[in-house]
């Protein structure tokens, strides 16, 4: 039976568009700041430079990147409603300054910027977080994988935020908090926050991008359990000072499920129509090399190796997280850009196409310089006084410079005028 | 009153928008276009009502959805 279908439809380009055109920027000083620090950076992991610098990433990188494409994932791929849309602008602003006030503090140990840093993040992400949780709470019907990974994406988020705040006011000179809160903030961070989201989202873009089967929903489910429970395990061990193995294998379930969605999504893609390799998938199965790097650190950590285990939230930072938000960026933006700007024009001459609009040879040139920095760093980080360091951060710095350049002239195609 | 079929299902995006809509174009009063596509073309919705259209859907599996489109005005079918 034919029924008729109110959709939401989706949010004004300008709203994902300016988390997307901020994020290289924070991406350039990311860089210049490895460039700049080099291997002092990594000497002291809990000191102010070195937090200061995983934030420009986490908040200023992927928090932008994600952020915006949430704004535009919740009407389009789960038909909810984004209450209160006029607040993204706010959301995006706080989100600018609370980075720059929190990166400006641990950088330099100015209490007032920290300040900043904690208001603007306390009521930018706040705001966020009660806009989006709203919004997936009044999703009716089926529960899919895809919302059920970003109800749980975005209540890990809540997690870090509460988290992050209480660990800045520790550090402003609150009152010491008890328990493993940075290992918490960590870990909801990076697979919460970040690897539920990109379960999520992939489970439904892979398949419509690249024209392959659709992960069935027996699996995804299973994985995203798999992963949750492995969160609360994990949770539970961290918080009643458990360690060794048992540690190990509450997260290991976690590193089973990752691998698990890796060799699951790969199979599926090799199934696709078109057999020739984007950028975006290059990317993607790039960062799928980085996760399972990323997760034998992590078991090689806890069976002993030093500093494996800060090796492996780093090479999940940046080798998982910047691979796939930059593949993604590159199939997003340009879809985005033609559906606002070109869909009703279909027909007229001149109306450009997504290649038109986002080359190809662009988006491979970013693809190798960001792989190519980050081969270097986690070189540097073996050898920290070659250099190497210096020239992964100017490498990065260069890389989001020229996607940002990249990006924006993306944004403002236009239909060239018609002899 | 003619009856055309797209079967987008093995097309990436935005190709069944651009079929679709350059079907369209050439679509007479009466007859009508069946998109067969693997998920509800949400971003085409809007500009299907924008350009003066009607359309009815039936998603038939998880995987499979019909859109039926034929111009406002004309009897539905």
């Amino acid at each position: 039976m034919y029924q008729g279908l109110s959709l939401d439809q989706a949010p004004p380009l300008s709203v994902p568009l300016r988390f997307f055109l901020t994020a290289p920027a924070f991406g350039v000083l990311g860089g210049l700041a490895l460039a700049l620090g080099g291997a002092e950076l990594w000497a002291v992991p809990l000191a102010g430079p070195a937090i200061a610098w995983v934030h420009l990433w986490t908040l200023g990188w992927l928090a932008m990147v994600m952020v915006g494409a949430f704004y535009q994932m919740i009407p389009v791929m789960i038909g909810g409603q984004v209450p209160w849309g006029f607040l993204s602008k706010w959301v995006h602003g706080l989100l600018v300054v609370g980075v720059l006030g929190l990166v400006g503090f641990f950088q330099f140990w100015v209490p007032f910027l920290g300040w900043i840093g904690w208001t603007a993040l306390g009521v930018g992400l706040g705001l966020f977080l009660a806009q989006t949780s709203l919004a997936l709470w009044r999703v009716k019907g089926e529960v899919r994988p895809t919302l059920s990974a970003m109800r749980l994406s975005l209540g890990s988020l809540a997690i870090v935020w509460v988290l992050g705040l209480a660990r800045l006011v520790e550090h402003l000179g609150g009152p010491g908090l008890p328990g493993p809160i940075r290992e918490l903030h960590l870990m909801f961070g990076l697979v919460g926050w970040v690897g539920l989201l990109v379960l999520g989202v992939s489970f439904h873009l892979v398949p419509m991008f690249y024209v392959c089967p659709p992960i069935d929903s027996k699996t995804a489910f299973g994985l995203i359990r798999l992963i949750g429970f492995s969160l609360a395990l994990t949770t539970l061990a961290l918080a009643s000072g458990v360690e060794g193995p048992w540690l190990l294998s509450t997260g290991a379930l976690g590193v089973v499920g990752f691998w698990g969605y890796g060799i699951k999504m790969s199979r599926l893609v090799r199934q696709r129509r078109r057999k020739k390799i984007d950028p975006a998938l290059g990317a993607v199965r790039v960062g799928f090399a980085w996760l399972s790097l990323a997760s034998g650190l992590f078991v090689a950590g806890h069976l002993g190796l030093e500093r494996a285990l800060d090796g492996a939230g780093l090479v999940m930072l940046l080798g998982f997280g910047l691979s796939f938000t930059h593949g993604m960026l590159y199939k997003i933006l340009p879809f985005l850009v033609w559906f606002h700007r070109f869909s009703s024009q279909i027909g007229q001459p001149g109306v450009p196409l997504l290649g038109d609009i986002l080359p190809q040879p662009r988006m491979w040139a970013d693809c190798a310089l960001l792989q190519l920095s980050l081969v270097l760093l986690l070189l540097g980080c073996l050898f920290p006084p070659s250099g190497l360091l210096e020239t992964a951060g100017l490498t990065l710095a260069l890389g989001h410079g020229y996607l940002g350049v990249v990006l924006l002239k993306s944004a403002g195609t236009v239909i060239p005028p018609q002899p | 009153m003619a009856w055309v079929e797209i079967d987008c299902r093995q097309m990436a995006p935005p190709e069944p928008m651009v079929q679709v809509l350059t079907a369209l174009e050439s679509l007479g009063k009466g007859d009508q276009v069946l998109m067969v596509h693997r998920h509800n073309p949400v971003h085409l919705l809007p500009i299907l009502t924008a350009r003066g259209f009607s359309y009815r859907f039936r998603t038939c599996t998880e995987s499979l959805v019909e859109l039926l489109i034929w111009h406002k005005g004309s009897p539905e079918p």
